[in-house]
């Protein structure tokens, strides 16, 4: 029964095993016949090491990795500024909100072409998109968050003694916490798919212009390890911020 | 009651002739997927003059491809069984994707050309400058592997000259040379001859880098030799005498692949392409210029396959080398 | 501790207000929903503008921001930060007043042990039961001694036990603190209890200002009169001393047992809630119970009011909602009365 209760926390593992499984039997047993080449699982899994050990996966990887970074962190924290700013001042709110309505509904990669003829093709390219996708969500997200906090405890916190500041930092902020991360959690997510998409369309390093390359060879094995790559940090990214949540604001949301 | 037992003996006749008459040979659904250049020229010789049709081959589809590596996915995905495409797509289709094809003839030998904006590129190894922008189609195709060719022949620095690439399909190259974009462009043709019409020259040709170079093929999907092997030698009897006709009758032929690409490129590209490749650039002059540089020839040699698949997977585009054999059928071209 | 004046303010409802508060004097803001009593303590507090005046010992303090006017604040629905500790909570005034960590951690300490939640130290506000949240929320306002507290319904959210309880317990921190206190309630039981004076607010104007008896047994006008419930007050002769502290009079036909104080009585007073209702006869001594009919029921948002008629009298009586609902009272039904000593006003 011990063991049972222990193995519990892992039973979520399962049904992918499970899935695995049928990949490699499915693949093996060549049930797509006749049509597009449907590579086992072990054979990503071969591929994943050889593209590992020649560095071809460790080298397109940071690529997006570094585009990620540096357009998420900068579009996050213009987004976190302004929000805030918008959140808290009412006549900054009403100048900037109805550009932003404008802006906001455009999709980060409809900016490419634009931003292809005015950057050219270069690292600026792939972080001004990562920025706009970020920038935007995070900016609206922010601004609700702290538009949202209960002005009742602004009063609480006058009557307390805190300035305005005080009150911004010491308490708007923080509640509106969980707003931002719910910003910051889509959007962490939402930049790899949107670097893949752009690296696939326009840019020539990177794990989407990988898949691309992989694409014009067929080799789907290649597709798959780019997409598990995907998919892991997606996750990965996801989790962390959803980490950080959890470790700031759990105790009381 | 008797009129309408009458009527019903008429139509049941008419039935059986208009569908027996369906019925009376068996057809075989061939879809045909060629490309978009002149390497597929036997293709369109033969869809031109009826000969497909002549030998009662029905074709279900005949598409038209503007890359190799674009007709590769179509004949890995879809209801095609016969191709005429570039040899190095086609062993990436069979190597990579594990299409069950076959190669049962050659089309054309050599047929690409390193075009140039004079003014700025005097010799190859000007390639190798920072402020170089060439135009190349992507990674894996039957330009690119040559170009690889041309890195390692004249020694130049591959990285350089790698970053100084810009992967785009030709109609694309041309509209950017058009466009001063590109100060070099490594074109199949018929697009390095159209390149010429904008003041760039003809650096290298494949002739120069690759002796023997073997640039189209025939394939059909196994499943077509094992179940229909007189199809297939049907097809290849028509590319034979495609080609022959077309090293007869150059003029003729450029007038009717010139005006088979107008069509084509007409429903292929949005409409600034168009205007490239329609009425204003691919003319029959074009073409003939064009043509006479290629060698038209069914002949393939096995070796030179071999050859080509033991150096794409020197370059890592396919997993491993493979043995010729087993992409080869020649067995309908010997006959 | 400062007596505090309001001089013709004006705000949302309210509408010319003048009011005085006493030095360390519990007031009470009583009125109805509606009535401008939190908008008051706003402006006492200083959280939003007004027209008129508030004076603290003379002195005009309407350019003073409220940070700077030290009033402690106890809001309605308390608003402890969600995201702060209970120590936290009590100790950000003292942060924002840039205390000394030391200084500090003595003050919170103080609090928790004066208000018996040293246990709660590290718990969250969302932990935290009806009870203790008003505990933590008082210790809040108590941290920076301020020199005025204003409580708006602290005890609304709370059963009746712990608010009973916590009643006590207000009045007894007021006392032993000496803090000028504004409480703000529409809850009769709780401005009797708790108030030194009491001022009645109704639709933004103050309609009297008295003691606990003066406001009880001599409303000023119908407003207040219908606010309290109008006491039942009848002439009595015939008064007869039984010793052990008691008397009888005789008020039209009922003999009434009152407490003795020394003095002829010609007139008694009772609050409608002192007057109890029983559906059977009572166990007990025959003493101040009568019979009577109910014959009239008005249900409001407080209480249920009955006119009870017994002999030749007409009486109103008040009772709780959850009382009426458990009781299966209609017009025309036969009731006992019964009239409690303690609760029986002489005049």
């Amino acid at each position: 029964m011990k063991i049972f209760r222990k193995l519990i926390p892992g039973w979520g593992v399962v049904p992918v095993i499970i899935f695995l499984m049928l990949w490699e039997l499915i693949a093996r047993v060549n049930l797509i016949s006749g049509h597009f080449f449907f590579p086992p699982f072990s054979m990503v899994v071969a591929e994943f090491y050889c593209l590992t050990a020649n560095g071809v996966l460790g080298k397109n990887f940071l690529s997006s990795f570094l585009r990620v970074l540096i357009g998420f962190s900068f579009g996050s924290i213009a987004g976190l500024l302004i929000g805030i700013l918008m959140g808290w001042k009412s006549l900054i709110d009403k100048a900037l909100n109805p550009i932003i309505s404008l802006i906001y509904p455009i999709p980060a990669l409809g900016w490419l072409p634009l931003l292809m003829l005015w950057l050219g093709i270069g690292e600026i390219l792939p972080i001004a998109i990562i920025f706009i996708c970020s920038f935007f969500p995070i900016l609206y997200n922010t601004s609700t968050g702290i538009k949202m906090v209960d002005k009742n405890y602004i009063r609480v916190a006058k009557s307390l003694g805190a300035s305005d500041r005080e009150i911004l930092t010491s308490i708007v902020i923080p509640l509106a916490l969980p707003n931002i991360f719910t910003g910051l959690k889509l959007e962490s997510g939402m930049a790899w798919r949107v670097i893949i998409a752009a690296e696939m369309v326009a840019i020539p390093t990177g794990i989407g212009a990988l898949m691309m390359k992989a694409e014009s060879l067929m080799r789907i094995d290649i597709i798959i390890v780019c997409l598990i790559v995907l998919a892991a940090m997606c996750f990965i990214f996801e989790r962390f911020f959803l980490f950080l949540e959890t470790r700031f604001t759990a105790r009381w949301s | 009651m008797k009129k309408l037992f009458i009527v019903f003996i008429l139509l049941g006749i008419l039935f059986f002739t208009f569908f027996g008459e369906c019925f009376s040979e068996e057809e075989i659904p061939i879809g045909m997927a060629v490309e978009f250049m002149d390497h597929a020229a036997s293709a369109y010789i033969s869809h031109e003059k009826g000969w497909f049709e002549e030998e009662g081959l029905k074709l279900t589809s005949y598409e038209s491809y503007v890359t190799g590596m674009a007709l590769a996915s179509a004949l890995a995905r879809g209801d095609i069984q016969v191709a005429y495409m570039c040899l190095i797509p086609a062993i990436h289709v069979y190597a990579n994707a594990k299409v069950p094809i076959k190669i049962v003839a050659g089309t054309h030998k050599y047929g690409y050309g390193l075009v140039v904006n004079p003014d700025k590129i005097k010799s190859i190894k000007d390639l190798e400058r920072k402020d170089i922008r060439i135009g190349c189609v992507r990674e894996g195709g039957a330009v690119d592997v040559l170009f690889h060719k041309v890195i390692d022949k004249y020694e130049l620095d591959k990285e350089k000259v790698l970053n100084n690439i810009q992967r785009m399909n030709p109609p694309k190259q041309i509209l950017a040379i058009k466009m001063g974009k590109l100060d070099a462009a490594f074109l199949p043709e018929q697009w390095a001859t159209i390149a010429e019409n904008f003041g760039f020259k003809m650096l290298l040709m494949s002739q120069d880098v690759w002796p023997a170079m073997q640039g189209s093929v025939l394939v059909v999907k196994e499943e077509l030799i094992r179940d229909h092997p007189e199809v297939v030698e049907k097809l290849v009897k028509i590319s034979q005498k495609a080609t022959d006709w077309i090293n007869q009758n150059s003029q003729e032929a450029a007038e009717i692949v010139a005006q088979q690409l107008q069509e084509a490129g007409g429903s292929l590209f949005p409409v600034e392409i168009a205007d490239i490749d329609t009425k204003t650039e691919i003319t029959p002059e074009v073409l003939l210029r064009s043509m006479n540089r290629l060698e038209y020839t069914t002949d393939i040699d096995p070796m030179v396959v071999q050859e080509t698949i033991e150096y794409v997977a020197q370059l890592g585009y396919i997993k491993s080398s493979f043995k010729a054999e087993d992409i080869l059928d020649l067995r309908f071209l010997e006959e | 501790m400062p007596a505090i004046k309001l001089n013709n303010i004006s705000k949302y409802v309210c509408k010319n207000i003048n009011l005085e508060i006493f030095n360390k004097e519990f007031l009470v803001l009583l009125g109805p929903n509606g009535a401008g009593k939190s908008t008051l303590l706003n402006v006492i507090a200083g959280l939003i503008d007004y027209k008129g005046s508030v004076f603290f010992e003379n002195k005009c303090i309407d350019k003073l921001p409220a940070s700077k006017r030290k009033i402690g604040y106890l809001f309605q629905d308390l608003y402890l930060f969600p995201h702060l500790d209970v120590f936290s909570n009590i100790a950000y005034g003292l942060k924002i007043g840039r205390k000394k960590p030391n200084e500090i951690k003595y003050r919170v300490e103080e609090l928790l042990q004066m208000l018996r939640i040293e246990n709660l130290t590290h718990r969250y506000p969302k932990e935290l039961s009806g009870g203790e949240k008003q505990r933590v929320a008082l210790a809040r306002a108590l941290a920076l001694t301020p020199e005025v507290l204003l409580l708006d319904e602290p005890l609304s959210s709370l059963d009746l036990q712990s608010s009973k309880y916590l009643r006590r317990e207000l009045k007894q921190l007021q006392r032993t603190l000496g803090i000028t206190t504004i409480y703000v309630t529409h809850n009769l039981t709780e401005a009797e209890e708790m108030a030194d004076r009491i001022a009645i607010i109704e639709k933004g104007a103050i309609e009297q200002a008295g003691k606990v008896e003066e406001i009880f047994f001599y409303p000023k006008n119908e407003k207040v009169s219908e606010f309290i419930g109008a006491p039942n007050i009848l002439d009595c002769n015939g008064f007869r001393i039984l010793g052990k502290g008691i008397a009888e009079v005789d008020c039209r036909g009922l003999s009434i047992i009152i407490p003795d104080e020394g003095n002829k009585i010609k007139k008694i007073a009772m609050l409608p809630r002192d007057i109890y209702i029983a559906e059977l006869k009572p166990p007990g001594p025959d003493v101040n119970r009568f019979k009577g009919i109910i014959t009239d029921i008005n249900i409001s948002n407080e209480v249920v009011r009955l006119k009870v008629k017994t002999g030749n009298i007409n009486l109103l009586a008040e009772l709780p909602h959850h009382i009426f609902k458990r009781m299966s009272l209609g017009i025309g039904k036969e009731v006992f009365l019964i009239f409690k000593l303690r609760k029986i006003k002489c005049l």
